[in-house]
Order: structure tokens, then sequence, then C-alpha cells
């Protein structure tokens, strides 16, 4: 042992605080948009099912999955962060505006993770592409929502977002 | 080098079977296991069946506990799902911390095991309670770094092996999202201490010659990508071979080392390199191979040639210092060397076929090589590996003919010729070897 008892016991201490502390951060990461967040809703379809890792669960795919930046945009790097602003259509749906790799300092937005750029059309991800439930309640889940539905989310006012809930057309 | 350094747990049951027997003193049987590193005493014991099956029992209870991801358990509410995901990881920590003051370091060590089981699951269910989808990797990842200091202070192979397992498997889900794991080397950083330092373990070590061999290989794709996606190319088959070279030199120096620990790595490396080398062989007797290379566009043939020399130099130099076999490791270089210089000056695929050719003549020598080297050494490995790569040689020319009939039937010709001197070449030495 290149440690004596008492530094390992530290040691060990300080590993139960640190995976400790992850849970904790994954944890407040997740709710801080749930508790502070403002509810929108957008529209979602369903893509496919079932994770090695993390159970089972409904993929989904946004309006805003693949936003276009301003012809006076540069291409963002992969993983840069995207924001996009959002306005509310006739039927109290919310629906990309602009988007922009600068933060806006006004009005609603939702921010996400830039995948794949083709010039200056961007595919994103903002964390909130998996509905996960049982099997069964997934699979009948993609069946209702094959015309498409809409996504109850929290935003927070820093632009994450929250799944709330999934509902059918 | 001799394999019987493998196969240590056998040798001590043999010798506990001598002594029971009244073969051999329990002193001799002591001197015995300890000529090839191992305590006589613990391995009669039997501790590490006990351990294992331990261990299983406890890998089991994570895994059914993992299982219930599968459930989504949504009638339960989120604040009780939470909590009680906390309590059961902290918890099951902080009773093996008590195990450990209490100085049951064995105990300890399997609840530390379980704790970081229910810590990787807790990551996945708390994404799951929260339908949290931010790039998955990370949390295999987190899972990853919250056991290596686990594995490291308590220096346990088991928990190194889960910390570098899963190490591995957010290396694979990372890349293939095109994402460089430029986390990867503080895992190997430590698998390398533990290997070297704390204890034996062949399953680690070969982890940890597998693993800095992947992360190079990854790191030239992206390299070649641009860094940003992951080109895998022919300079990558030409790395390979390159970076077994390396090994090959490294150990025959690890062979020449007085420490018991390192000598049987070296074995181990040695074997595994030999067995690479013959697969490598097997693989470019075909023709379609050599084409390929030929007609490469080379991204960049100045690191290309760079790293073949660099590789080789390092194998060279390392066998040079072990002072062991030397010529084998120089032979492979300079074949691997010329071959690779060879196939950039040429342009036309029709020289494929004399690539091939040469390929075939040289697994026949590597062949005949392992057989009287096994015979020389006592050690039948050699002697099956060279018998089974002058088999798989004349099957794989039997099925894939290099050229036509004609062409295949005088290069089994040209097989027995070589086969036939050998077996002549053999006999007049053993004469002289009786003579003198």
């Amino acid at each position: 042992m290149i440690f004596d008892k008492k530094r390992i016991l530290y040691g060990l201490i300080a590993t139960i605080v640190l995976q400790f502390s992850v849970l904790i951060m994954e944890y407040g990461n997740a709710i801080y948009p749930l508790l502070t967040g403002q509810e929108i809703k957008i529209k979602v379809v369903p893509v496919d099912p079932r994770s090695l890792f993390r159970g089972n669960y409904a993929r989904l795919n946004y309006d805003i999955s693949r936003v276009t930046l301003p012809a006076d945009s540069r291409m963002p790097r992969v993983n840069e962060l995207v924001y996009i602003k959002l306005k509310q259509n006739e039927e109290g749906i919310y629906v990309q505006e602009n988007a922009s790799l600068i933060k806006p300092d006004t009005g609603l937005f939702i921010k996400g993770r830039a995948r794949h750029s083709y010039t200056r059309v961007v595919d994103v991800r903002y964390g909130i592409e998996a509905f996960f439930a049982p099997k069964e309640k997934a699979l009948t889940l993609e069946r209702e929502l094959r015309a498409g539905g809409i996504a109850v989310i929290k935003l927070a006012r820093n632009g994450k977002p929250a799944l709330l809930d999934i509902v059918a057309n | 080098m001799r394999l019987i350094r493998l196969l240590k747990r056998d040798l001590a049951k043999e010798c506990a079977d001598w002594v029971r027997d009244n073969i051999i003193s329990e002193d001799q049987a002591v001197k015995i296991c300890d000529r090839y590193g191992i305590n006589y005493k613990q391995a009669s014991e039997q501790t590490y069946g006990y351990a294992v099956l331990v261990s299983l029992g406890y890998l089991f209870i994570g895994l059914a506990i993992i299982t219930l991801l599968g459930a989504n358990w949504e009638d339960i509410p989120r604040a009780v799902r939470m909590s009680g995901l906390l309590l059961l990881t902290t918890g099951t920590h902080l009773f093996a911390l008590k195990k450990y003051k209490d100085g049951q370091t064995s105990s300890a060590t399997g609840l530390f095991f379980l704790g970081s089981l229910f810590y990787g699951a807790s990551i996945m269910l708390i994404a799951q309670i929260y339908h949290i989808d931010e790039h998955y990797p990370n949390g295999i990842l987190w899972w990853a770094i919250g056991i290596l200091p686990l594995g490291f202070l308590l220096e346990s192979s088991l928990l190194i092996l889960l910390t570098t397992t899963l190490a591995v498997i957010w290396f694979f889900v990372e890349s293939s999202l095109n994402y460089f794991p430029a986390l990867f080397p503080l895992f190997l950083a430590v698998l390398g201490w533990h290997v070297f330092k704390v204890k034996q373990s062949y399953v680690l070590f070969l982890s940890f010659v597998a693993g800095i061999g992947l992360y190079l290989e990854y790191a030239l794709s992206w390299w070649m990508g641009d860094g940003y996606r992951f080109n895998f190319e022919m300079e990558n088959i030409v790395f390979v071979i390159g970076l077994f070279i390396a090994y090959h030199g490294f150990s025959k120096w690890l062979l020449s080392r007085t420490d018991k620990n390192l000598i049987d790595y070296g074995t181990v490396l040695g074997l595994w390199t030999l067995r690479f080398m013959i697969f490598i062989l097997l693989l470019l007797s075909f023709d379609w191979l050599w084409e390929e290379l030929i007609e490469t566009d080379w991204l960049n043939i100045r690191l290309t040639l760079f790293l073949t020399v660099i590789s080789s130099i390092i194998g060279i130099y390392f066998s040079y210092m072990g002072n062991r076999q030397f010529h084998a490791t120089l032979s492979f270089a300079l074949l691997y060397v010329a071959g690779v210089c060879t196939v950039m000056q040429v342009s036309d695929d029709v020289y494929a076929l004399y690539f091939q050719i040469v390929t075939n003549i040289a697994l026949i020598v590597a062949g005949i090589w392992l057989i009287i080297k096994g015979i020389k050494e006592s050690v039948t490995h050699y002697f099956f590996l060279g018998v089974l790569t002058i088999l798989a040689t004349g099957l794989l020319r039997y099925l894939d003919l290099v050229g036509d009939y004609i062409g295949a039937a005088i290069l089994f010709i040209i097989f027995a010729v070589i086969l036939l001197s050998a077996a002549r070449f053999w006999k007049s030495h053993q004469r002289l070897i009786q003579n003198s």
C-alpha cells in the first residue's frame, strides 16, 4: 500500500462524497427547469425505442430538432451551444422564431447542442429526446404518436428544458 | 520463455498433490513455487475461488438492480425513488467503509464493488426518472470515474477491472458518436500503475497493452479526420503492425528483467504478439489486401513513414536492451519497414501477386522457425503454432489460389522444397550434436 490506513480512509470518504455529489448534481440539473421553468408545448414525433443501458424509452424528434442559422452566421462546431428563440403560434404551440449561436438578451429561448451541421442547417439536441416508460407503454406511445404529438416541457430562464409529458394530437 | 509461468495455479496445486503423496517435501514445494513467483501457502488455501464466487454474487445483485431499469417503476413517486437510490448507494458504501475501518479489507472491497454497481444504476435511473437524454456516454464516464479512486486506494484488481471495463465501454460509445475519448489515458495510467506496481494480473496487463494500442489507433484516425471525425484508413493497418513490433521488442525487454511479475508479462505479451504477427501474415497472404495497399491514396506519407520507423525503433531498442532474441525483432522490423516503403513506391497492382508470394513463403519460413524453436526449447506451444501456420497457409492457398492452378501448384512445390530442406537440415544438425 502506498498510503497509510488513515489516508486511505480519507480517500475512501472523499470518493463516497464524490459519488454522492455526482448523483446530487445530476438530480439538481434535472429538477432545476422543473422548479423554476415556464411550461410550454412544442410539436414532437417519436422515432424508435429501447436502450441497453437506460431501459425502455420512446426516442423523440422535435420540430426544432433541425434549425437554420441566419445567413451571416458561421457554421457551429460539434457540441457547440445553439440558442433557438421561440414564439407562440395561434394554436398555443411554441415554434422556432430564429436560431443563433449567441445567447439572446430577451424573450423565451431554448438551448441545445449542435450535433451535425450542413452549411447553415444544424441538427440540435436538447437533452429531452428520450421519454422513458415501461416497454408496453413506450410502444403504445409510439403507435399513438405516429401522426405526431405535443411535448409538454418546462423551460428554465437560461434556456435549459426538462420534459414533463407527451400527449397525442 | 517458458509457458509454465502462465499456469501458476495449476503448478501450485500439483505441488500440493506431490507433497500429499510424499513425492516432495513441503519445503521443496515452497522452493519450486517460489521459482515461479507463487506463494505456495496462499495458493494452497484456495481463497481465490471464494473471492471469485463472492464477486460474482455481488455482480448478480447489482445486475438485478440494473434490470429494474426495464420496469421503470412508475408507480413509486419520484422523490421516493430518488431518495431510495441515494440511500442504497451511500448506505452500501458506508457499510463498506465500516468494514474497512474494522480491518476487513476483503469484505469491504466486495461491498465497495456492490456499491459501485448501485452507483452506476443510480446514474442511469435518475436519467430515466427525469427523462434526461444529454449525451448519455457522460453517464458511463462518471460511473467509471467514481470507481477509479476506490480501485486505486484499495489496490483491488476487481474494482480496477470494473472501472476499466466501463472506461472501454465509454471509449467505444463516445467514439461511435464522433467524440474523441480524451480522458481514456487517465484510466490507462491507473491500470498501468496497478499491473506494474500493485498486483499481477494477465487480464489487466493485456487490457493495458490493448488499451494503449486502441487509444493510439483512434488518435491517428481522429487526426486523419481533421479533428472532428474518425477516419479509418490503410494507415491504421500499417500502424497496428508497427505497434505489435514495438510490443514484441517490449516483451523481450520484460523477459530480461529480474522481477518475476515482469518476466511473466513478457511471456504473455511475447505469446500474443507472435500470434498476432502470424494472423497479420495470413491476412497479407491474400492478394486483395496488397492491391488495396498499393492503390491506397496515402493521406500523409511522411506521417505513415514516421510511425513505421518510430515503432520499429522502439521495438528494436527494447529488444536490444533486453538482449534476448534481438535478431527476431530486428528481422520483423526490417521486413516491416522495407515492405511499407516498397508498397508506397509501386503503383501498379500487378505487383500484388509478388507481394503475396513473398508473404506466403514468409509464412512457411515462420512456421518452420516456430517448429524448430518449439523442439529446441521443448515448448509445445511453438511447435503446434508452427504446424498450424504451415497447415493454415496450405489450406488458404488451396481455397484461394495464387494466380491460376499452375501458379498454385508451383507455390505448393516451393513449400514442399522449403519444408523438406528444413527437415534435412534439422536431421544433419541433430547428427552433428550427437557426434559432438
